[in-house]
């Protein structure tokens, strides 16, 4: 690996917007009663239809005042804004605007998905969330100052995409001191480690299993587009994919697990947020079964045949483009 | 009824034998809803669209370009009404909209006839390398429907190689005001092609400072306008 480090700036046509960074940053946003940390999450495609967001508005007004000092505004000139985004059918909805200058009673709100049909629930292309400070009405145009109504002097943006493909196949960059953590020779590849949790309650695809890999192999495999790049990123969701179905597999297998009792909560749709469940729900999809009973048996019974079924439905290039812009 | 899909490994290999000639019965899935899918709906929509194509491309005395306008002015409607009246799980599930693209194969392919480019693949919802989020010709009549019928002017005769490409698969068509004032002025204009690709390039250039969705049309005429003087 080199030293050398890129980094994307946006250079805006306009003095001294920059004053204006940071000030949305108070603005905090739950899904599902969790908060939402990155700018992009991934949420359970089954989910979006009953999605809730609670939004807290927290703004400094006087640092505005400030930052809108410097480009010589005032604060009854910009409005905040909360823009939804549905991609799928390229659909927007002005949710809330109002001016800066005025006093905002309503520092909160809840959205549930039935408030925006055509935006929220959409599993499909996922949805955005813009929050923005923008000027309010039209200006003299000067040349390098914002005079465009609807000019963004900040803005915050939220991607919410469905989590098909990143629950099952989700590599993690190993660099050198990961390596050394996990008490493996530089030259390791590629390892599995296997979590505490177990695959009965773990709601997350990471507490069962860690698929490491090379971090400059996750590299070479983003921007190799040979037909061996291709090979090479099927072994690794193949040991993810294959090592997962396989505890599942086990699990049917026990006595301790009663099968019948699962499939009702199936049939009955009932809320389940674990992995256990998302990946059944998958194999059930990508099988094209209309009985339950019929999925799980093929997962107890031939768990490597559904494996490789649902590794052709990965989507190996974007799993790993995720994994390379993913923190551990 | 429940929501019958096609998987991508279905709808690719559909979409393959198409460009070689051959035939390809794909294996249709489905998935429940709470909201059952109305199956007389759904076959009506393919019926009548079906009907459609035969009764805007048959004889000799239109142009292909006539009879596409006139089978997209048809289908837009009919469409649009189809997808008012779905369940919200089969407006966003992709594999439905695979399946429609497979029983109304014969519509894409007579507008777009098979050929060896990646893209292609994409009229039938074909996940797409270049692009985050698949569309196809179905949902791209739909929000095109959706963006004209909030316009007196912006007219449906425009074809829809203008809304795909500077519309539908970029942002602007995210603004249904600002694509409204763009497909007038290019009607009013009767702008060409490289026109209206420069416009929507200093449209595009204009949406990365200025949030059009919280404009109103005055404002889009406007911009629009100046796009087009400088």
């Amino acid at each position: 690996m080199n030293n050398l480090r890129i980094e994307q700036r946006k250079v805006r046509p306009f003095l001294n917007v920059e004053a204006f960074e940071g000030l949305l940053n108070g603005i905090k946003v739950a899904m599902n009663g969790k908060y939402l940390r990155g700018e992009k999450e991934y949420l359970d495609p089954a989910a979006f239809a009953d999605v809730v967001l609670d939004i807290d508005f927290v703004l400094n007004p006087a640092d505005i005042a400030i930052a809108a000092k410097e480009i010589q505004l005032s604060l009854d000139q910009m409005s905040l804004s909360l823009i939804a985004y549905g991609n799928t059918f390229k659909q927007s909805a002005v949710i809330r605007s109002w001016k800066l200058s005025e006093a905002n009673n309503e520092n909160t709100l809840t959205l549930h998905a039935s408030d925006l049909p055509a935006i929220l629930p959409d599993k499909f292309g996922g949805f955005n969330l813009v929050f923005a400070i923008t000027l309010s009405k039209n200006l003299e145009p000067k040349p390098l100052k914002v005079y465009q109504s609807g000019t963004w002097l900040v803005k915050r943006e939220y991607q919410i995409r469905p989590d098909q493909d990143v629950s099952f196949f989700s590599p993690m960059p190993m660099d050198l001191m990961k390596k050394r953590d996990l008490g493996l020779p530089a030259k390791s590849l590629m390892y599995l480690e296997y979590g505490d949790e177990e695959i009965q309650f773990a709601s997350a695809v990471e507490d069962v299993i860690k698929v490491w890999v090379d971090e400059d192999v996750l590299t070479n495999l983003q921007n190799n587009k040979s037909p061996a790049a291709d090979v090479a990123a099927m072994m690794l969701a193949r040991a993810a994919v294959g090592s997962l179905v396989e505890q599942i597999s086990q699990l049917f297998q026990s006595k301790e697990f009663d099968l019948d009792l699962y499939e009702d909560a199936l049939r009955a749709d009932a809320a389940d947020d674990r992995v256990l469940t998302k990946f059944v729900r998958r194999a059930h999809k990508v099988l094209g079964s209309d009985d339950w009973q019929q999925t799980l048996q093929a997962i107890k019974e031939n768990s490597q045949k559904v494996a490789s079924q649902i590794e052709a439905q990965v989507d190996l290039r974007d799993a790993i483009k995720k994994a390379l812009n993913k923190d551990d | 009824m429940k929501i019958p899909i096609l998987l991508q490994t279905e709808i690719n290999q559909f979409v393959e034998a198409l460009r070689a000639g051959q035939n390809y019965e794909p294996k249709v899935a489905s998935i429940s809803d709470e909201a059952a899918l109305d199956e007389v709906l759904v076959e009506k929509f393919v019926s009548d669209a079906l009907s459609i194509l035969k009764s805007c491309t048959g004889g000799i005395t239109k142009t292909k370009e006539k009879k596409t306008e006139n089978l997209e002015l048809q289908l837009t409607d009919l469409a649009l009404d189809f997808f008012e009246k779905l369940p919200h799980a089969a407006k966003f599930e992709p594999g439905f909209w695979s399946y429609l693209s497979f029983r109304l194969a014969t519509i894409i392919v007579w507008r777009y006839p098979p050929n060896e480019k990646e893209g292609w693949g994409r009229n039938f919802l074909v996940k797409h390398a270049a692009s985050e989020f698949p569309d196809g010709f179905l949902p791209r009549i739909i929000l095109r429907g959706q963006i004209a019928s909030g316009s007196n002017e912006a007219e449906a005769f425009i074809q829809q190689d203008f809304w795909r490409s500077h519309i539908l698969r970029v942002k602007t068509g995210y603004s249904q005001t600002m694509s409204q004032s763009f497909a007038e002025k290019v009607i009013r204009n009767r702008s060409l092609v490289e026109e209206q690709r420069q416009v929507a390039k200093k449209i595009r250039s204009l949406r990365s400072n200025i949030i059009f969705e919280l404009l109103d049309k005055t404002d889009c005429d406007s911009l629009v306008d100046s796009s087009y003087n400088t």
